[in-house]
């Protein structure tokens, strides 16, 4: 093989070479730029927040004494069995902020696509519940931010002269708007108050022990992309 | 004598058919690069796998950082593009649910990372010294189909409530090595080496049967959260614990520093042996890396064996009506629930040195030269990690052209798979440079290729004598001699 031949050999092997390591594909390792996929989804589900609470946590925010108007309707509010306490009827159907800015800390909601809260409540109170969250940004209002109100959860059966709690649930999903500020909200406002009208219930004396308690689940939707 | 070389050709014809049948027939293929390399007992790369092969030339060979190469060998059941690929968009995805779909009851993949920094090897009376410094990373991970598949589900469909992750294993070894080797003649027909290397461990990971759980109740509201597993660890960076002694994080700053601090020191040693049986066969045979690495810095036991039930974020004492009695301030309450939850999958962590070396190999390996221009070989590389072991069988050809060496190779990985390789050598007046593959099609585009190989780099040949000139039955042919012009060998026609 004479030295011509022998050449074209050689360049031709190191042009292979170079043809070869330039038809390589290497655009799947830009993991700079990697980002989750747009299909992914998944559905996931987490309790919240939950509570065993009493019928006095949840008819007034206790941070002001009780102020009783001239002649407004009160109630004997029991605490024990030697300590009651005048309690202005109209408080326990206003409502109350028992939580006025509770610090919400959660990471990745903001890949939330649908959400909906599932509230499980045990209500031993003679009164039907109302339980209103509202998300908000620390240095925001609680005020300007959606309401998130379930229907009233009904009043314990009075049986035999007792109380016996009933469990329900509702199932809520969440408006737009609602979603919105549940994954721009750092903070939580819960308010609470009583239906009176639902109920003949009108005794003298009510027990500040009333249980309620209470369970309030996520389920949602994530994605891969901020939504 | 065209009889002959019609029968060669008809076994050429017969191997190339063999390949592509390979190739057609098995789908699931691993790799080895040691198959390849042994073709080349005048590589430095094959010279650091066994001590006794060297240069028949005199030549010093000469590797530098960044020119010297590296060595990456993938071996695995699933692929890249099973969970990363680029959509149509130009966008590159992570796609964990394309993953669960195509991901086996039991997914592997294990890496061996090596990047040689510099050899130096000095040919003196019947025999070669060297020295060489290089970087090591091995790394191996198994892990279950249901570890992905709950970030698939989620936790919501009913068949999905009670998560279980599996048993998930991984293995992390990293060092610096500093090999010294002499190789020597023993007779006309037996080469002998050996080296001793000292070892600077960087990283030790040893995660046994990690296991995590997520059951959730029926109606949502409880979530339970278990984690268990046992292993060992040792990292060149600080580790913050917390007062229960579980492990809260691990510093990154000045990582590169600390990872390349030379600390827990080991040493291991490597045999070989080269046997010419006559001029057209040789057997050669290697133990390497057999040793221990003592890591008594930064290392530990660790364990996990936890519980926490999530029910949520407890508002019964964060309610106004609290307030001076018994009051939990919400802010300290959300971070008590989180340190709840990240505590389950925080492993404890006890002090104590470990005594681990890298898996020990042995490298067998035949050849036998067919013609003047191609010969054959088989190796066999055998790979011991506890009382288990890995074996690759390859079977190569090398075709030469001038200065110019291909071979092609099919190897039996486990005796279950195949894979078909090949690579080529370059020398020229002064260097040498090489490229081996033990999977052609990854070349091509790894990221669709569940194994593969590379091993690439360049050496420079200084100082070569006219007395070292190869023989041509042995090794390839040379014409040369010292350039008065220049300090490197030089080839005259």
């Amino acid at each position: 093989m004479n030295r011509f031949f022998k050449r074209i050999i050689k360049w031709g092997f190191v042009t292979g070479i170079l043809l070869l390591f330039q038809s390589c594909i290497l655009k799947e390792f830009k993991f700079n730029e990697i980002k989750l996929s747009n299909d992914w989804e998944m559905q996931l589900g987490s309790p919240l927040f939950y509570g065993n609470l009493e019928f006095k946590d949840l008819v007034y925010d206790w941070k002001e004494p009780v102020q009783i108007n001239t002649g407004e309707p009160v109630v004997n509010l029991q605490f024990s069995s030697d300590s009651v306490i005048d309690f202005p009827t109209r408080l326990i159907y206003e409502p109350s902020a028992i939580i006025d800015s509770f610090n919400f800390l959660i990471e990745g909601d903001d890949y939330l696509s649908q959400a909906s809260f599932k509230y499980l409540v045990t209500n031993g109170s003679p009164f039907p519940l109302y339980l209103q969250l509202r998300f908000f940004e620390k240095h925001s209002s609680a005020a300007k931010s959606p309401a998130i109100l379930p229907p009233a959860f009904p009043a314990a059966q009075l049986e035999n002269g007792s109380l016996i709690p009933v469990k329900t649930e509702y199932t809520l999903p969440l408006t737009t708007s609602q979603l919105e500020s549940f994954k721009r909200g750092n903070r939580i406002q819960f308010v609470t108050w009583f239906n009176k009208a639902a109920t003949g219930f009108n005794p003298d004396t009510l027990s500040a022990h009333y249980p309620v308690e209470l369970s309030i689940v996520l389920s949602g939707i994530v994605h891969g992309y901020y939504q | 004598m065209g009889i002959i070389n019609r029968t060669k050709i008809y076994q050429l014809q017969l191997l190339l058919c063999l390949t592509f049948l390979f190739m057609l027939k098995v789908s699931k293929v691993n790799s080895q690069n040691a198959g390849s390399l042994f073709m080349f007992p005048d590589n430095y790369r094959a010279q650091m796998l066994n001590p006794s092969l060297m240069r028949n030339d005199g030549a010093i060979i000469l590797a530098v950082p960044g020119l010297a190469g590296i060595s990456i060998d993938n071996d695995g059941n699933f692929k890249l593009t099973d969970f990363v690929y680029t959509q149509p968009s130009g966008q590159t995805v992570f796609d964990l649910g394309r993953f669960s779909n195509k991901a086996r009851p039991i997914n592997l993949n294990s890496v061996r990372f090596s990047l040689p920094l510099f050899y130096l090897g000095i040919p003196v009376e019947k025999g070669m010294f060297s020295i060489y410094l290089k970087e090591q990373i091995n790394t191996a991970i198994r892990f279950p189909v249901n570890t992905i598949t709950w970030f698939d589900n989620g936790n919501i469909p009913k068949e999905y409530r009670n998560f279980e992750s599996g048993n998930i294993d991984f293995r992390m070894l990293s060092y610096h090595e500093l090999g010294l080797g002499f190789t020597r003649q023993l007779s006309d027909n037996i080469h002998f080496g050996i080296r001793g290397k000292l070892l600077f461990g960087a990283v030790y990971a040893n995660i046994n049967n990690w296991n995590y759980t997520v059951e959730t109740s029926p109606s949502g509201d409880q979530v339970l959260l278990t984690s268990n597993g046992t292993g060992k660890l040792s990292v060149p960076f600080p580790v913050v614990f917390d007062k229960l002694g579980q492990i809260q994080k691990i510093e990154t700053q000045n990582i590169i520093a600390n990872y390349f601090s030379f600390r827990n020191p080991g040493v291991t040693i490597d045999g070989g042996i080269t046997y010419t049986i006559d001029e057209n066969r040789t057997f050669t045979a290697s133990v390497t890396d057999l040793g221990f690495i003592y890591f008594g810095k930064n290392a530990w036991d660790l364990y996990q064996n936890d519980s926490f039930v999530f029910r949520g974020i407890d508002i019964s004492n964060s309610t106004n009506s609290k307030i001076g009695n018994g009051y939990v301030f919400p802010f300290n309450l959300m971070l008590n629930v989180k340190d709840s939850l990240r505590s389950v999958f925080k492993p404890f962590a006890n002090q104590r040195h470990l005594l681990r070396g890298p898996a020990p190999k042995t490298y067998l390996h035949y050849r036998y030269r067919y013609s003047e221009n191609l010969a054959f070989g088989v190796t066999n590389e055998t790979v011991f990690q506890k009382l288990y072991f890995m074996n690759n069988l390859t079977v190569s050809a090398l075709r030469w052209w001038g200065d110019f060496s291909l071979v092609g190779n099919i190897t039996l990985h486990r005796l279950s798979s195949v894979s078909v390789g090949g690579g080529l050598q370059w020398n020229n007046s002064f260097s040498q440079l090489f490229v081996f593959t033990d999977n052609l099609m990854a070349n091509y585009h790894p990221a669709t290729q569940k194994s593969y190989s590379i091993t690439f780099g360049m050496n420079f040949l200084l100082n070569h004598t006219e007395s070292g000139i190869a023989n041509r039955k042995n090794n390839y042919s040379r014409r040369g001699k010292i350039s008065k012009y220049f300090p490197f060998y030089r080839r005259y026609q």
